[in-house]
C-alpha cells in the first residue's frame, strides 16, 4: 500500500494538536496562579519595608525567596511543556504507526 | 528515537523523589506552623533559632539527599534544578530566622505577617514541584494505556 504524505501529515498534526492542547493548560494555570501569589508577596514586602516593620536586610532575603521560587515555577512550566510536547510527538507517531508499519512490512514505529 | 519505542524527552516518574518532596513539604510546614503558632500564642521566646537548629539540619539534609537522588536520574535536569532552588529558598528562610522575622526597632512590626509571606512563598514552590511530579506520574499512566 502506498503512503500518502498529506493523509499522514493531517493525521499527525491532528493527533499532536489534540494531545498538546489537552496538556498545555495545566502549565499555563500553574504559571498564572503561582506568579499572582509571588507578585502579591513582592507588593507586601515593599509595603512592610516602607513602613519599617522589616529591615532592608530582611526585605532583601524575602525578595530573594521570591526569585528562587519563580525559578522553581518556571522549571515546572518547562517540565510540563516538555511532557506536553513529548505526548504530542508520541500521539502523532502513534496515530500513523499501524499504517506505516503495514506499508513497510516491518515495525519501524 | 529507536524504532518501536516512544519518544521520552524528560525522565520517568521516580517515587523516591516524589516521596522525598512530600516529606520535605511536611517538615517545612510543621516548622512554619510551629513558629507562627508560637508568635500567635505569645510565646515568641520559644522561637529562638537555637531551639530549631536541629530541625534546620534535618530538613537541609533531606533536601540534599533528594538532590543527590535527582542527580543520579537521567533527564532529571528540571527536577534537580527545582530541588536546588528550593534549597536556596530554605536557606533564605533560615537566615531570616537568625536575623529575626521582623524589625525589632519598630513597635508595629508583626513577625507573623512575615512568616505568612514566607509560608505562601514556600507553598508556591512546593506546589510547583508537586505539579511536575504529578505530570511525570501521568506520563507513566499514559504510557501504560
Amino acid at each position: 500500500m502506498a503512503l500518502d504524505v498529506n493523509v499522514i501529515l493531517s493525521q499527525m498534526l491532528g493527533a499532536a494538536k489534540t494531545s498538546f492542547g489537552s496538556k498545555w493548560p495545566k502549565a499555563q494555570d500553574l504559571a498564572t496562579t503561582s506568579f499572582k501569589a509571588l507578585a502579591q508577596n513582592i507588593v507586601d514586602i515593599e509595603q512592610m519595608n516602607i513602613a519599617g516593620t522589616i529591615t532592608s536586610d530582611q526585605a532583601a532575603l524575602l525578595v530573594d525567596m521570591q526569585k528562587h521560587t519563580a525559578k522553581i515555577v518556571l522549571q515546572a512550566v518547562k517540565g510540563l511543556t516538555i511532557l506536553a510536547v513529548e505526548a504530542a510527538i508520541n500521539a502523532a507517531l502513534g496515530v500513523i504507526k499501524d499504517t506505516v508499519n503495514t506499508a513497510l512490512g516491518f515495525s519501524l514505529l | 528515537m529507536v524504532g518501536c519505542g516512544e519518544v521520552m524527552l524528560i525522565g520517568a516518574y521516580d517515587s523516591t523523589v516524589d516521596q522525598s518532596i512530600q516529606s520535605i513539604s511536611t517538615d517545612v510546614s510543621t516548622l512554619v506552623v510551629t513558629l507562627k503558632k508560637n508568635f500567635l500564642d505569645g510565646k515568641a521566646a520559644d522561637n529562638a533559632y537555637d531551639k530549631f537548629r536541629d530541625t534546620y539540619i534535618k530538613i537541609e539534609a533531606e533536601i540534599q539527599t533528594c538532590k543527590i537522588r535527582c542527580d543520579a536520574l537521567p533527564k532529571y535536569k528540571e527536577v534537580t534544578s527545582q530541588v536546588d532552588e528550593f534549597g536556596q529558598v530554605f536557606l533564605d528562610f533560615e537566615k531570616l530566622h537568625k536575623l529575626g522575622f521582623s524589625n525589632p526597632a519598630n513597635a508595629n512590626a508583626k513577625p507573623v505577617q512575615v512568616i505568612e509571606i514566607e509560608q505562601k512563598t514556600m507553598e508556591v514552590g512546593l506546589k510547583a514541584m508537586m505539579a511536575l511530579q504529578n505530570g511525570l506520574k501521568r506520563e507513566k499512566v499514559d504510557k501504560k494505556s
